[in-house]
């Protein structure tokens, strides 16, 4: 399990754990005190993340996760790309 | 448009979520007016953002010792801490259409009764981006919002007189890095309505909704017993359970 907070200058946190197998995420959680429209689509930003490989760059995370139409509010997709390259590189066990 | 104002009725934390659950449901459905709703509650407790991972934000062993009830909010944000007759916290249950679609907006103009009512008390309360009420001392409240397609759910909850020192052992705010500095920061970024005026809460919340209803048709009103029944199932089936509650 590697984990990582991002804080985004002035506001919300973003925290992502992922479940990481042969270089590739197997599972990721998000969690943080942001804001999202609708809900519900928590579940899909997380297992949009899942299948990328360690090596994906913020702006590949935050691409994939266009493919969910919700509206993040708060924090950007690319939020959760810094969060993710910093899970990563393993600067938080 | 004709506001249905609710100054009264006292439930724990979970029947209050479970009330914000069931009117903004019959708002949805066009079964309710427009309505401001302030709470008043029983214990402590922690209302706690939608996408927050319970064991990151809660001391869970504090908050069980001294029965602080910690509930899964319908809407994001960040935990706070409250104490029966500490804080203010009211809902607004408004049609969507009423709502700029812009979150900032939206946040800054259905809060902006209570900033004026804390104005001319004398706090010098303002809105600050994105869903914060600040004080140049530091942070006064914060809202929520949840969007459902023909209504929006926007609460506010803001310091009257918290305990901060109990607020620090209850949230693990910056727990990760302890430190007396870490701890000190926290407190400061708080302050209370109490710290600048002598009013009390009673007198602050009708100056509240004297502003709220300057040029608005309104009634004064309470819960029904459906709706009440209604919540009251709604808390027992989600908000007082760790299924909800712990779910992250």
């Amino acid at each position: 399990m590697k984990k990582a907070s991002h804080k985004i200058e002035d506001g919300k946190m973003v925290k992502i754990k992922l479940d990481i197998e042969d270089e590739t995420v197997k599972q990721a959680k998000l969690r943080g005190d942001f804001f999202l429209e609708p809900p519900e689509k928590l579940g899909r930003l997380e297992t949009a993340i899942e299948g990328l490989s360690v090596d994906s760059t913020a702006d590949e995370l935050a691409a994939k996760l266009e493919n969910v139409e919700a509206d993040l509010i708060g924090f950007s997709r690319r939020d959760i790309g810094k969060a993710f390259k910093k899970a990563v590189k393993g600067e938080e066990k | 448009m004709k506001w249905r104002i609710i100054n009264e009725g006292r439930y724990s934390e979970a029947m209050h979520h479970a009330i914000d659950e069931v009117l903004i449901k019959k708002l949805n459905n066009g079964e309710m007016r427009p309505t401001l709703r302030f709470w008043y509650r029983e214990n402590p407790s922690v209302p706690m953002g939608r996408f927050q991972s319970f064991e990151d934000e809660v001391e869970t062993e504090y908050a069980e010792e001294k029965e602080i009830d910690v509930v899964r909010r319908l809407t994001g944000g960040g935990s706070m801490f409250a104490e029966p007759g500490n804080v203010i916290t009211y809902s607004i249950y408004i049609p969507r259409d009423q709502v700029p679609e812009d979150f900032e907006e939206s946040y800054e103009k259905l809060d902006r009764f209570a900033v004026q009512a804390l104005n001319e008390l004398g706090v010098d309360a303002e809105y600050a981006p994105l869903n914060d009420i600040e004080h140049e001392s530091g942070k006064i409240g914060g809202a929520a919002q949840l969007r459902k397609n023909n209504a929006v759910l926007h609460h506010t909850t803001m310091s009257y007189n918290l305990n901060t020192t109990e607020m620090l052992k209850v949230l693990r705010i910056g727990k990760e890095k302890v430190s007396d500095k870490a701890i000190e920061s926290a407190e400061k970024r708080v302050t209370r309505i109490s710290d600048h005026i002598d009013d009390t809460r009673e007198k602050v919340i009708q100056k509240m909704i004297d502003r709220f209803v300057e040029k608005k048709e309104y009634a004064m009103s309470s819960l029904s017993k459906s709706e009440l029944e209604k919540a009251e199932k709604v808390a027992e089936e989600k908000f007082s359970t760790r299924n909800w509650n712990r779910k992250l």
